[in-house]
């Protein structure tokens, strides 16, 4: 009964809040409402016995990538976004309607194609630590590996962008210690 | 496969499991126990803040040579309450182009990312509300919610010192974010769970079973790491680039007043408890008492005798001779008490050093600039504590032997 | 603390990942040379051996692999593949490794990029095309795609200060993105519609009944899309001209050759692997994939007058006939593969020979820009002629078998008007390969400048186009081990 009504609360507040970031004309109010979608999200995974995820998910998304979200955002000093195209404009009326086909799309796919089955109960254990991190090091420690990869070419690319100037005025001033 | 309907599957097999309430470790009718845990713990952290408000007051002024407030109370130990009234008192003023309804839950939001962190912590071996298997990082989740509130606050003000604040929060808080998580690694590896009884327990057997002084250099190192991590997270000085009365006017809460005010005053309180608490958990043993067996005798005494006789020697007046022996008794008492005192003072305790610690470096480091705490954390804190990862685990290596097979040629 | 779990790496599985240990170490290598060195001669010369050294063990080790029986090998943990198809495509991407090292350094200097620099990146870039052919689940190969593509956001635009070049940047990141979204949603849809992102139980769940599923069916769609998206097929070619004109010449080398032909493998690898089944499911979508590609391609490329906008364009057709294999039975898929292959090398050279036009900061950009070039540079210019008759399909070139082969099993599956198809927008690719060529061979008005070769450059453009040759004249040797690489895959 409680966990019937938490999970409903948290699902449409999640609605809510993800509405809000399509809808919302602020950047910085479309960023938050973005952080509370997440947040209830987290929420879901919790009672689904995935704490873990729960809690990374807060960790990253909602206290890591969106802060630096907010920080970029308000460092652009953003305005708000300029209510030039009419409140019933054909793009926006179209936009609506490409959305609401393709919610209905899903929710038929998913209704005709499990039709209320559901493929198996997770076993007990499943969302936690060890079960987790015994699969990263075994079924999928090729993708894990690859992550960290993928993360390093990132990082070499971030510094390769936010460097300013000319390589080679770089190499002069500064010596090799790029 | 059963052929029934989605949601009441899950209903029926999942959530009467209990899931959500076992996340929070508690049974159903526990329900309303834990909100009466949380009470409790709310009490505790407004009672302890009261305090501390005062103690740092009290330490300011001696550290500066003055005597800090007096006339309320005993030394003036009431009067954070008295200014806590005023507080209440004084009017609620919005700025009037402020983005009202994020000005209103900024504060809260604060508050409540340091408060929940208290679900997990564990002030003694009962007196704990929840020992989630993943406490460590439950903690670190909630806490790092906390720079949204300051975001909002800083971006709801409309104010250019409140947004400064709250961009330089943003950027510190990201950036400490990967030490802070980096230096519990060591610690996490020797206790092998991220629960927070099971971190307290692996260091059970005397002081020199706490991971401050395991594994030296390397533990040592983390919790360095981990406390001037710390420090940024709750925008202590010297990384109160956020506040930074003398240029940005008090930062985020520059436009705040009365009980709002106040509550962003008490979320950093309950803020840097909470990452005492950690701290103490992670490294120093958490409830457990020192059991100093592990320690011969005559080294804790001859270290005993050395501190006296320091003491002695710079003494120049009778005052001071008696200031010492009261110590020394003290000392003794604490010792004979080893063992019978319970767990929730040794926490205290432990805790309230590092509280100390923490009121004493704000009152005699200088405020750093940001691009040297970039410095510190991208070039200094995260490199050191990758190695420290390795040199840990070299370290486990050799304590538990390597394991057979790692090599599969 | 419970008993350790071995990790799952069986005694061999790292010779099996070897090509991609060697490009990450290699990677390592330039990031380190970086660092050690401050004088730019010394970074560039080690820069150049490390790369080389990189690529040649990438081959050896690709060599070194115990392909057994001929069957498939799951390996580390069952997130990869070893066979006969991934040694094929190791090969492939290390010789374009080694011929990108060689041929690309001039326009990576020309394009204000420092060659360590661009090679760090790109060695990135080639480990996820090495895992791109091996992938064994779709996590796997999603991951490969995002390694591969990651580098090439960046190398795309961090150098270039004018606009064409930061629209192609950004083009590239935003509708890259949006292709590993779609990816990554119809993986999540086809997880949904399963319960498994491993290729053999996707395999067995789709050809038991599980492809009635409207969640398998357009996961896979939208699988096909994000693949698609990468190998720059129509629909989803949009991004090709603009990137490829935008970006430096090397950069565009690298997408034209290297992202394509990892894009391919992949999608090869998906659709006649063990998935085969759900092929006939979506082979409506994918005909309509290739007769699109072919037509817009060819039609596109024959009103350039840019010529890397015509060599997009005429990829997007490319892309096209190659994609036609996959419509047959295994020896469409062994056409394709071979196409891959023929393809690679001829674009490889070709890119290569137009990086070598131009001075200073400026290349040739238009057609017309090469009038007269054979009577002042006659043996590129010969070297030239051979890759792009190879891309128009004219015998004796490699690109004449290929299409050959890709027609031939068209036709025996029943696909006669796409083979029909096929031949007509051949034609029109002849005329605008054959503009290219009259304009170096019958027009004297021009001067184009040509910048310095290494004699290394020559060797190895000497060796693409006498590979190119050598496919069309004696397509046995490869079309058989190509054979057997694709029965490997089922």
């Amino acid at each position: 009964m409680l966990t019937t009504a938490i999970f409903y609360v948290l699902s449409f507040v999640c609605i809510l809040a993800a509405l809000m970031t399509v809808t919302l004309s602020n950047p910085v109010s479309c960023a938050l409402s973005l952080i509370l979608c997440l947040a209830c999200l987290a929420g879901l995974y919790a009672q689904l016995a995935a704490g873990y995820v729960a809690v990374l998910q807060i960790l990253i998304y909602a206290g890591a990538i969106m802060v630096l979200f907010l920080f970029v955002v308000m460092l652009l000093n953003l305005s708000d976004e300029e209510a030039a195209e009419g409140r019933y404009d054909v793009i926006r009326g179209l936009k609506g309607l490409i959305c609401f086909a393709f919610l209905v799309d899903l929710y038929v796919l998913v209704e005709v194609s499990l039709g209320g089955r559901i493929y198996g109960c997770p076993a007990p254990g499943l969302g936690s630590l060890e079960a987790i991190g015994e699969l990263l090091f075994t079924r999928y420690m090729v993708s894990f590996e690859v992550i960290s990869l993928l993360l390093t070419a990132a990082v070499v690319g971030v510094v390769l962008i936010t460097r300013k100037g000319p390589a080679s005025a770089l190499a002069a001033g500064r010596g090799g210690s790029s | 496969m059963q052929e029934i309907n989605g949601v009441s599957y899950l209903t029926k097999q999942i959530w009467t499991d209990a899931t959500w309430l076992r996340f929070l470790s508690l049974n159903e009718l526990g329900f309303f126990l834990m909100l009466i845990a949380g009470v409790l713990v709310l009490t505790f952290v407004l009672a302890y803040g009261t305090f501390v408000v005062w103690a740092e007051r009290k330490v300011a002024g001696h550290v500066q040579d003055r005597l800090g407030p007096m006339r309320v109370g005993w030394h003036g130990w009431l009067q954070t309450l008295a200014d806590g009234i005023k507080l209440m008192m004084k009017e609620d003023i919005y700025p009037t182009l402020a983005d009202k309804p994020l000005f209103v839950l900024a504060p809260p939001i604060v508050f409540l990312s340091a408060f929940v962190g208290y679900a997990v912590v564990p002030f003694s071996q009962n007196a704990q509300m929840a020992d989630l298997d993943i406490g460590v990082l439950y903690i670190m989740a909630t806490a790092s919610l906390g720079v949204i509130g300051l975001i909002m606050a800083g971006w709801a003000s409309n104010s250019k010192w409140p947004l400064y604040g709250a961009m330089r929060s943003a950027a510190l808080t990201v950036a400490y974010g990967i030490p802070l998580g980096l230096s519990i690694i060591p610690v996490l590896m020797v206790a092998g769970s991220l629960s927070m009884q099971d971190l307290v327990q692996s260091q059970n057997g005397g002081i020199l079973h706490w991971n401050f002084f395991r594994c030296w250099p390397f533990m040592p190192l983390a919790f360095i790491i981990f406390f001037i991590s710390n420090l940024a997270e709750t925008n202590r000085v010297p990384f109160d680039i956020a506040e930074a009365e003398s240029e940005l006017v008090g930062g985020y809460h520059t436009e705040y007043s009365g009980v709002s005010f106040s509550v962003f005053f008490l979320a950093e309180y309950a803020a840097m408890y909470l990452a005492c608490a950690v701290t103490t958990t992670l490294f120093l043993g958490g409830y457990l008492p020192p059991d100093l067996s592990g320690i011969p005798l005559i080294l804790s005494l001859a270290l005993l005798g050395i501190f006296l006789f320091w003491r002695f020697k710079t003494f120049h007046d009778r005052s001071q001779v008696s200031e010492a022996i009261f110590c020394a008794i003290l000392v003794a008492a604490i010792t004979l008490l080893w063992g019978v005192w319970p767990y929730f003072f040794w926490f205290l305790a432990k805790t309230g050093v590092l509280l100390y610690l923490m009121l004493h470096l704000r009152w005699t480091l200088p405020r750093l600039r940001i691009d040297q705490m970039m410095y510190m954390c991208w070039k200094v804190l995260t490199p050191v504590a990758f190695i420290n990862i390795l040199g840990t685990g070299l370290w486990w290596m050799w304590i538990t032997g390597i394991p057979k097979n790692w090599w599969p040629y | 603390m419970g008993t350790p779990i071995p990790l799952p790496i069986m005694p061999g599985d790292l010779t099996a990942i070897g090509p991609l240990l060697a490009v990450v170490i290699a990677a390592a290598g330039f990031l380190a040379v970086d660092m050690a060195f401050t004088r730019e001669e010394l970074k560039n010369r080690w820069t150049f051996i490390i790369g080389i050294i990189g690529a040649a063990l990438a081959a050896v080790t690709a060599l070194m692999l115990d392909i057994g029986t001929g069957e498939s090998r799951l390996i580390l943990g069952e997130a990869l593949y070893a066979d006969l198809y991934t040694v094929f495509f190791d090969l492939l991407f290390a010789l374009l490794m080694g011929a990108s090292l060689v041929l690309s350094w001039t326009a990576v200097e020309r394009a204000r990029m420092k060659p360590v620099e661009f090679y760090s990146l790109a060695a990135f870039s080639f480990a996820g095309m090495f895992l791109t052919s091996r992938a064994a689940d779709l996590l796997s190969l999603f991951l490969a795609i995002e390694l591969l593509s990651m580098p090439l956001y960046v190398l795309a635009g961090f150098a270039t200060t004018s606009k064409t070049g930061r629209e192609a940047a950004l083009k590239y990141f935003v509708l890259g993105s949006v292709a590993s979204a779609i990816l990554l949603f119809g993986i999540a849809l086809m997880y949904g519609g399963t319960g498994s992102i491993d290729y053999v139980e996707l395999g067995a769940q789709v050809s038991s009944g599980g492809r009635d599923s409207p969640l398998v069916l357009a996961g896979l769609a939208l699988i096909l899309a994000g693949l698609a998206f990468k190998v720059g097929a129509v629909p989803f070619h949009m991004w090709t001209p603009d990137v490829y004109e935008g970006s430096p010449t090397a950069v565009t080398a690298l997408m034209a050759t290297g992202v394509k032909a990892a894009g391919l493998a992949a999608a090869i690898r998906f659709l006649a692997g063990p998935m085969a089944a759900a092929l006939s499911y979506v082979s409506v979508m994918l005909w309509w994939i290739v007769a699109l590609s072919m037509v817009v391609g060819n039609a596109g490329a024959m009103l350039q007058s840019n010529v890397k906008r015509l060599l997009a364009y005429s990829s997007i057709a490319h892309a096209g006939y190659i994609l036609m294999g996959l419509l047959g039975d295994s020896l469409g898929t062994a056409a394709a593969v071979y196409y891959t292959a023929v393809y690679v090398l001829s674009v490889a050279g070709a890119f290569g020979v137009v990086q070598y036009f131009g001075d200073g900061d400026r290349e040739l950009e238009t057609v017309d820009d090469f009038n007269g070039a054979a009577k002042r540079h006659p043996w590129i210019s010969l070297l030239f002629t051979i890759f792009l008759l190879s891309l128009a399909g004219i015998p004796p070139t490699g690109g004449f078998v290929a299409k050959f082969f890709v027609f031939g099993s068209a036709i025996q599956t029943g696909h006669i008007g796409l083979a029909l198809l096929g031949v007509l927008t051949s034609v029109i690719g002849i005329y605008y390969y054959l503009r290219l060529v009259i304009a170096m061979w019958m027009k004297d008005e021009g001067r184009p400048v040509l910048a310095e070769l290494s004699p290394t450059s020559w060797v190895v453009l000497g060796l693409l186009a006498a590979s190119v040759l050598a496919l069309g004249c004696m397509p046995g040797w490869l079309w058989l081990i190509v054979q057997s690489a694709v029965v490997s895959l089922v």
